[in-house]
């Protein structure tokens, strides 16, 4: 295969606010294949979560193009599933119920729901909770649901927009594990934003870094370490290695995020144990 | 009751002012039975259990149009700026006019007839269901249309699958608001348009100054919108509350 299953070629986008033109990407280039897991790590502002939307065809470029299989995207289809930082089950359906919808919507035939339900939801070791209703499950499980639902309908490509942010760093851990079982299985092309370089440097293949103001890539990293990263030496090395070259877009964020002229502390950006820029950013 | 007992039988307020509820009841017993033996007063629907069979009937069909007629209109205005742009300030501008100031139009448009207190109701409770309705699905989150979208969902799917069902507890708020209006509504048409039903009952123990029939009308229409309320709606809010774990706060 000469053609790369994603390409972006010189994609711009604008966003127009009160308070000026926001260029949240600019003329952007990316090759993704097929398979590939890539992860979108930057600061706040980068234009990592439009890239995502772009691809999912929430938003469309302003210039450039995206193409999917050599196609230009022109909406959401769901051969291009998302997991959003919330899980975004719709409550008024139970588990089993959230899982089947995607199945309806992406028209597999309704003889093939039970057993794909089935499979999907014992892969997120969630089959005892087919039953439950969303708000009574923990918000690591909803995840886990949200994971099996947007995986169900066979999705060519995963996009996944800090989709754990929100959870703490052990169930996160699990989460992790889960998501290299299940990508190493089926292959999916998964594209994966973070703001935590750690994560990015335990999941993806190669991990982009993104540049703010305009927003643009910076530089990419093929992680060349083996499956499953448990090795904290080997992962902090390149954690370390990444976090230096995010520092200055870092500390340009957050002078511009400071509502008074002075200048931040000299100095490192102060960057937690986990290699995490902190969060909300 | 105690005290509406205690005060009438002491003689405390004169019965034409507030009659005892013996009187009470025994008007009520004749209402529910008059109607077997025949008419009454010389009005063939002058019984209690056909003038509530002929209002509930007005009730549900003006309501239930009013229903399907406010949600779409509310899902509407809440989704095209258009409709919104054009429409919207008469809705909000009409919601303010009591539905009984139809009343005299309504007559001039459809006669003395079922369909002018029919349209006196809609008026009464379209409106309160449009707007319910459309603030129940601004209220919508981004998320579900986002996540609904990237799994396949589109057009009429989208609105009837995730649009609607997301904005559930808004359109319920609704549907109670538009089931007392509708009831108001109803009421007044029939104090006025005298044709049957509970509202020409009341209207009579007036003209009669039967005073233990207008109460006893009274308690039969607070009887059935408590019976509506605990049969029908607690039982629907109680499971969208359910479902949507707004309980467990």
């Amino acid at each position: 295969m000469t053609e790369s299953m994603i390409q972006l070629q010189g994609v711009s986008k604008q966003f127009t606010t009160r308070r000026g033109t926001h260029h949240a990407l600019d003329r952007v280039d990316l090759d993704i294949d097929a398979g590939e897991f890539i992860c979108l790590v930057g600061p706040s502002g980068c234009g990592k979560s439009t890239l995502l939307n772009l691809i999912a065809g929430l938003e469309l470029p302003d210039q450039g193009a995206v193409l999917v299989n050599g196609r230009p995207v022109r909406g959401p289809g769901p051969d291009r599933c998302v997991m959003f930082q919330d899980a975004a089950l719709f409550p008024w359906l139970s588990v089993a119920k959230n899982v089947e919808f995607a199945l309806e919507l992406a028209g597999v035939p309704r003889g093939d729901w039970a057993v794909r339900v089935e499979h999907h939801l014992r892969m997120v070791h969630l089959w005892r909770f087919r039953d439950a209703q969303v708000h009574e499950l923990s918000g690591g499980m909803r995840q886990r649901v949200a994971l099996a639902r947007a995986l169900a309908p066979h999705p060519q490509v995963l996009l996944m927009d800090e989709p754990f942010a929100a959870l703490d760093a052990q169930t996160r851990d699990v989460l992790h594990s889960e998501l290299m079982e299940v990508w190493s299985r089926h292959r999916k092309t998964v594209i994966f934003v973070t703001h935590n370089v750690r994560e990015a440097v335990r999941l993806g293949d190669r991990v982009v870094l993104m540049a703010t103001r305009p927003g643009r890539i910076q530089a990419i990293h093929r992680v060349d370490l083996a499956r499953p990263r448990e090795r904290e030496g080997e992962v902090a090395y390149y954690v370390a290695r990444l976090m230096k070259e995010l520092r200055l877009e870092v500390e340009k964020v957050m002078r511009e995020e400071m509502d008074d002229a002075e200048q931040p502390a000299k100095g490192p950006v102060p960057t937690g144990p986990r290699g995490s820029l902190g969060d909300g950013i | 009751m105690a005290a509406w007992a205690t005060v009438s039988s002491l003689g405390l307020v004169k019965p034409w002012l507030l009659p005892s509820p013996r009187a009470v009841l025994g008007s009520l017993w004749d209402g529910l039975t008059d109607g077997l033996g025949g008419a009454v007063g010389g009005h063939p629907m002058g019984s209690l259990p056909w003038g509530v069979l002929l209002s509930l009937r007005r009730l549900l069909v003006g309501y239930g149009i009013s229903l399907v007629a406010g949600v779409l209109l509310g899902l509407g205005l809440a989704r095209s700026r258009l409709l919104d742009e054009s429409v919207g300030t008469v809705v909000l501008g009409l919601q303010a006019l009591p539905s009984i100031c139809w009343m005299p139009l309504a007559i001039l448009w459809f006669g003395l007839s079922e369909a002018a207190v029919l349209f006196v109701v809609i008026a009464g409770s379209l409106l309160a269901v449009t707007v319910a309705t459309e603030s129940g699905v601004r209220n919508v989150p981004p998320l579900y249309l986002r996540a609904a979208r990237t799994l396949g969902a589109r057009g009429f799917t989208l609105y009837a699958r995730v649009l609607l069902p997301a904005a559930l507890p808004g359109i319920i708020t609704g549907m109670k608001l538009g089931w007392t209006f509708a009831w108001r509504s109803l009421m007044a048409g029939e104090l006025i348009y005298v044709a049957g039903g509970i509202g020409q009952l009341l209207k009579t123990g007036e003209d009669t100054g039967d005073m233990a029939r207008v109460v006893a009308v009274m308690l039969v229409i607070v009887a059935i919108g408590l019976v509506v309320e605990t049969l029908v709606f607690a039982r629907i809010e109680r499971r969208v509350r359910e479902r949507w774990g707004y309980d467990r706060a």
